[in-house]
């Protein structure tokens, strides 16, 4: 396999050996930047493919993207994008002593050595959102960030504080009962019920509007309504995403958040595995969904039912959809297997890898930097040894601002 | 005073001469054949040949003395009496008030050649309250050395507020936004602070806490402190090594070395959870085998855990003023097959012999 | 067509894919595909495999078609054998038997024909499934390969008596010392009892006789009454065995003497590189090396010398990728596990993935993705595991004189999105796609009819450390009745 055999081409780190550089190095050394890489097929995620293409690399960013190179790899794509990654969303990432924390941020519980990041990156993904654990009604800021580069989480930030995180469904109160006896911690707190769980969102809508709450949940909430922050709601049924098209719905028509200018929230709705049931209402709404991972028999978590080809019926029916892996980096479940599930449901190849790469960049207000491969943005690419999302092919070697950061070939 | 337990292992009433074959002032600087005069539990002289009164007794060692070793952050006299989780914030709360001096872990760390210790409050609030510092002799030094600030995951519960880390650090925030009484002590720099961590992004979010506040410390707990040397080095904060913490013994070694190369500041502490008594010397001789030199593992056994200890005028070197702690070991204390043979507190004699 | 008349609802759910009504001809078929994937020799473009009484009697390019066959003619389709699981311990009523050693049970008394797992089995194009007992034994029942369709365990099998289960890896709960300790005394217990009954023999006593009869045996019957001297390569043999009239061997040992005489395979499951040395040397000592297929999980890769110095194919875990943390900075390495057994020329098999139910065209697909080429990869999910159970001469190619198994796929059997359209097996059309309700509730989202509508279970976090739990080993089959 000729992929198997190509070569980076490797500007070294210091300038001074530059001159001395070799064109070709045997096999790219992780941690050295990268001035170009060339493949049989070049998808853009914009809809080009190149062959024969080049990208060049410099600064970090792309430089440009042309034909005509030599085939270092079979493909390279941008770099992926998981918008429901749960990344870092371990149980102190949430503030469980009330139902409403809209104005924490999850950075502080996000772990720049934790091995998540390395295992997004061998399955090709570079860009997440990391988002709270969904154990609170409306849990609370969360990040945009690159899965490799400096140890840090701040400067892998593409887009700090910029979605609000919060749930529908059963998974915010479904603990908050004790079985027995007197309630002894936040498990008995409310909500206790659906219902519960769609007025404490309500209520913080209409609080909001209304001057009744204050400090840092005011501030964030104002932004989610005014639509400075994006609002990433996680509803998987039916029943939890009509919830939350009708609340957002609600908030466009009232006056009371019309006349305020708080009538223009952003809504994602995350983990929506029964969108597909409801295309016209989404498309009407012109609400985005980011589907969970494909399961074995259909059926996700709460019931619901998401069968392999929802995602082409989103599209048919022009509801704008991404594709999660809800963070897994294991060769059975990762993002390139659900594109690939998404295109055994018969959606299109084109579609299903704008689906993990620019449409989820989009939808995060990230796609200035990363989800396409055109000139001024991140060098993040996803190298493959064959067709992408092809279960006989797999992400070989990543780059990430222009550094080699994994390099699996043998 | 404590030291009327140990009458008869003591020195005796008059001036004595420990005479061994090296005397380890600090880490760097060591006497052959060197002889250290004891006064009323003081050291009053320290040379290679002392120009000795008549009647002073002169004892022969045969091996090393050394300044007795100094733990950080034991868990020792205090049983269960310092946990205390039903509310975020103590800072009033004193560990040194549930001291318990009979208890045997002091015998344990004599045993060891620790003859003075840093003992921490349980970590399960946000503040749990002010350290002490006590000699192994049971007798107390300080009631108030440092105030613990927890910056770990241990002070986080789901039963009262913070359960997140966001949370915690919203109100470690508020708590020094409006300080008093220890709080206020420890943002003027008059209370050192010891900043409990245990994984290396609480370690970081601790260290930006301390610049944003011009806090001054040490970051007590986290194993790999290491592998972020240069931020520390940075933030001049101290360190105390959890030695054992993570699991990961090789590696923790590696990031200690990396600590002394750095030129951090640091000291050893007892304090991990799974192994109380682990071993503080052995440890240090584990970093020495992994590449820290000697000077830097010695004093961080002795004269910079001392310092960080708050007794920097008065233990960790053996000097003339300095209280008469001293261990006399068979070896090289850095060696393994070294042992402490002799353990004096103050002048007593508190462990072994000398043969 | 058979005719099968199903008692009870969930009888007729399981198998209202199976109501295929075409190819009502007796016992003559002819497939014509576009694209004839044989996996013994060349590709054959365009090609026709003929059956007849369940045999494939023709494989070629543009062979005539009998007049006198039904026609199943796909241009558009790709024609395969149908991939083999070397290995399963589903589709049993439980997978697991509480005694410890128990040689005598047979599989067959736990499959359940209707179970769900047979029809998912058959939707991923599998023609052949090696059931054996889970690995909570020492020495367990015999296997059993059967086919994924079929109302009773008879009309499934394919081969009965296809090697007793034995675990060489510890058991929750156990040491590895007591595992080893356990099965090396399971078979010094043979060795005990059999000298006892030639003792009993020269001595004139009559109690396993008297067992005999109890068993249903005739000892008087001649082929009972001859006996025969101890056959095989144990280093353990009896002399003088032929004293004993075969009859007399109780059935509770009988397995086990087959086994040590060469006369039945064994699959030994190891659970890691430790686990492996036990499992040669005791296959060794008992003289059923040559018989031996190991199952493999863990790292058990790192003895692959042994394995290959050994000569004995394996069928590997699961989970094709092995993670470990490199001690000196914390992070993961991986390593690929059927790469380690190709590059040191180990035949192996490959088995689905139970946690995500990838299933063995994407287990071979990923070994292609890591480099393994393309005809190790598919023969390690056909031909190969075939050969493995000694089955190569019935099933995992296309050939005459093999069982009558056609898969027949909309695309390369390899591919991301090729599906399963029709099963052909021992001549019979057994899966339409088309008429699969299950297959269209999972593809289109068209739910059957009161259908309970069951979630997976929540990814529960553990409250201590903040981790997700792992999702628990799907095993048990109780569970896959109700979806």
């Amino acid at each position: 396999m000729s992929s198997r055999q190509a070569n980076l081409t490797i500007a070294a780190f210091a300038a001074a050996f530059l001159c001395v550089a070799p064109a070709q190095a045997e096999k790219g050394k992780v941690g050295q930047k990268v001035s170009s890489v060339s493949a049989k097929k070049v998808y853009t995620g914009t809809g080009k493919v190149l062959e024969g293409g080049v990208v060049a690399i410099s600064g970090g960013k792309i430089d440009s993207v042309s034909g005509g190179g030599s085939e270092e790899f079979h493909a390279i794509t941008p770099g992926l994008v998981d918008l429901g990654a749960r990344a870092g969303a371990i149980l102190w990432s949430v503030e469980q002593s009330n139902e409403v924390t809209a104005r924490l941020s999850n950075s502080a519980a996000l772990d720049p050595w934790g091995l998540e990041w390395d295992r997004l990156v061998k399955s090709g993904v570079t860009t997440v959102l990391a988002t709270p654990l969904d154990q609170n009604v409306v849990g609370g800021l969360s990040q945009v960030l690159k899965t490799a580069g400096e140890d840090s989480i701040t400067a892998r930030t593409v887009r700090k504080d910029s979605v609000l995180r919060g749930a529908m469904g059963q998974q915010p109160s479904q603990r908050n009962s004790p079985a027995f006896g007197r309630p002894t911690d936040f498990y008995a707190r409310r909500p206790t019920t659906r219902m519960g769980v769609e007025w404490e969102w309500r209520s913080a809508f209409h609080k909001t509007a209304l001057g009744q709450n204050e400090g840092g949940e005011r501030e964030t909430l104002m932004k989610a309504l005014k639509g400075e922050v994006v609002l990433s709601i996680a509803a998987w049924t039916t029943q939890d995403i009509r919830t939350a098209v009708f609340a957002v719905e609600e908030i466009k028509q009232k006056e009371l958040f019309r006349s305020q200018g708080l009538d223009k929230p952003r809504v994602v709705i995350d983990a929506a595995a029964e969108a597909w049931k409801e295309p016209q209402l989404l498309a009407r709404s012109g609400i985005p969904v980011v589907l969970p991972p494909f399961t074995a028999t259909g059926r996700t978590r709460e019931g619901a039912l998401l069968p392999r080809n929802a995602a082409d019926e989103l599209r048919k029916a022009g509801v704008v959809f991404a594709l999660s892996a809800h963070g897994s980096g294991a060769y059975d479940s990762n993002l390139a297997v659900q594109a690939g599930a998404a295109m055994s449901g018969g959606l299109p190849f084109d579609e299903a890898l704008k689906a993990v790469t620019s449409t989820p960049a989009r939808l995060v207000g990230a796609d200035a930097r990363v989800g396409s491969l055109e000139e001024g943005k991140d060098a993040d690419l996803a190298l493959w040894n064959g067709e992408p999302f092809e279960p006989t092919s797999r992400v070989v070697a990543v780059i990430v601002d222009g550094v080699l950061v994994w390099d699996g070939r043998d | 005073m404590m030291l009327a337990t140990f009458l008869v292992l003591a020195l005796g009433g008059g001036d004595v001469a420990l005479r061994a074959d090296k005397v380890w002032i600090d880490g760097s600087t060591s006497i052959d054949k060197g002889m250290v005069l004891v006064r009323d539990g003081r050291i009053v002289e320290v040379g290679a040949k002392l120009d000795l009164d008549e009647g002073v007794r002169v004892v022969e060692c045969q091996g090393h003395l050394t300044a007795g070793l100094v733990a950080l952050g034991a868990k020792v006299g205090v049983a269960d009496a310092a946990l205390d989780p039903t509310r975020p914030a103590m800072p009033e709360a004193r560990v040194a008030h549930a001291l318990c001096r009979d208890d045997a872990g002091f015998a344990a760390l004599r045993a060891q050649g620790v003859t003075s210790v840093v003992i921490t409050p349980e970590a399960a609030k946000l503040v749990p309250g002010a350290t002490a510092v006590a000699k192994t002799s049971g007798a107390l030094v300080s009631e108030r050395a440092h105030l613990s600030v927890v910056f770990g995951a241990s002070a986080l519960s789901l039963n009262r507020e913070p359960t997140s880390y966001a949370r915690q650090g919203e109100m470690l925030s508020e708590l020094f936004a409006r300080p008093e009484g220890a709080l206020l002590a420890a943002k003027r720099g008059q209370l050192p602070i010891l900043f409990e961590v245990q994984s290396k992004p609480e370690l970081r979010r601790a260290i930006e806490f301390a610049r944003e506040r011009k806090l001054t410390g040490a970051l007590s707990g986290a194993p790999l402190a290491g592998e972020l040397a240069k931020e520390i080095a940075e933030s001049k904060l101290a360190v105390v090594v959890d030695a054992g913490g993570a699991g990961e013994p090789r590696r923790e070694a590696l990031a200690m070395v990396e600590l002394a190369k750095a030129g951090v500041p640091f000291g050893f502490g007892l304090d991990g959870p799974r192994n109380p008594w682990q071993n503080l010397r052995l440890v240090a001789a584990l970093a020495v085998r992994h590449g820290m030199p000697r000077q830097a593992a010695h004093d961080g056994l002795t004269r910079t855990a001392a310092s960080i200890a708050g007794l920097s005028e008065r233990a960790g070197v053996v000097k003339a003023g300095f209280d008469a702690d001293l261990v006399l070991w068979s070896g090289d204390p850095l060696e393994l097959s070294s042992a402490p043979k002799a353990v004096w507190i103050e002048g007593a004699l508190v462990h072994g012999a000398v043969q | 067509m058979k005719q099968h008349i199903l008692p009870g609802a969930l009888a007729c759910a399981a198998l209202s894919i199976l109501s295929v009504d075409a190819l009502a001809g007796d016992g003559k078929i002819a497939i014509k595909a576009g694209r004839v994937i044989t996996m013994n020799g060349a590709e054959i473009k365009d090609g026709v495999i003929v059956i007849e009484d369940g045999r494939i009697t023709e494989v070629a390019a543009g062979a005539a078609t009998r007049w006198d066959s039904e026609l199943l003619d796909h241009p558009e389709l790709t024609a395969f054998p149908g991939f083999v699981e070397a290995h399963t311990n589903r589709g049993m009523d439980r997978p697991n038997e509480n005694l410890e050693v128990a040689p005598f049970l047979d599989v067959r008394d736990s499959i359940d024909p209707i179970n769900f797992y047979f029809e998912d089995s058959l939707r991923q194009g599998i023609v052949a499934l090696n059931i054996q007992q889970g690995p909570m034994c020492v020495v367990g029942a015999q296997g059993r390969v059967v086919r994924p369709f079929g109302m009773t365990v008879e009309d499934m099998t394919i081969k009965p008596d296809a090697g007793l289960k034995i675990v060489a890896g510890s058991r929750m709960g156990r040491s590895r010392a007591t595992q080893a300790m356990m099965l090396r005394k399971s078979f010094t217990d043979v060795e005990r009892y059999l000298v006892k009954l030639m003792q009993d023999e020269k001595d004139g006593k009559d109690a396993a006789k008297r067992e005999a009869l109890f068993q249903g045996r005739d000892p008087e019957k001649p082929e009972n009454k001859e006996g025969r001297a101890m056959e095989g390569v144990a280093k353990w043999k009896l002399s003088g065995f032929e004293i004993v009239g075969r009859g007399l061997v109780d059935k509770k040992q009988e397995p086990m003497l087959r086994l040590v005489e060469g006369k039945l395979m064994a699959f030994v499951q190891c659970d890691g590189a430790a686990s492996v040395h036990l499992a040669l040397e005791v296959a060794r000592h008992n003289g059923f090396l040559a018989n031996t297929v190991l199952v493999l999980d863990g790292d058990s890769f790192k003895a692959v010398d042994a394995i290959a110095e050994a000569g004995v194919p394996v069928v590997l875990g699961p989970n094709m990728v092995w993670t470990e943390r490199d001690p000196l900075n914390g992070k993961e390495n991986e390593t690929f596990i059927p790469s380690v057994f190709a590059g040191k020329k180990v035949r192996f098999a490959l088995q689905s993935l139970n946690s995500t139910s990838q299933s063995l065209w994407f287990q071979a697909a990923t070994c292609v993705s890591y480099g393994l080429d393309r005809e190790t990869a598919l023969a390690s999910v056909t031909s190969t595991a075939a050969d493995i159970l000694r089955l190569g001469k019935r099933v995992g190619r296309l050939a005459p004189g093999l069982d009558g198994n056609v898969v027949l796929m909309s695309g390369d059997p390899l591919s991301a999105t090729a599906r399963v359209e029709y099963v052909v097996l021992d001549g019979e059309l057994v899966y339409d796609r088309s008429k699969d309700p299950r297959a269209k509730q999972l593809l289109e989202g068209v739910e059957q009819p009161g259908a309970a509508q069951q979630g997976l279970p929540d990814e529960e976090v553990d409250p201590h450390s903040g981790q997700k739990k792992p999702a628990k080993n799907d095993k048990g089959d109780k569970t896959e009745k109700k979806d």
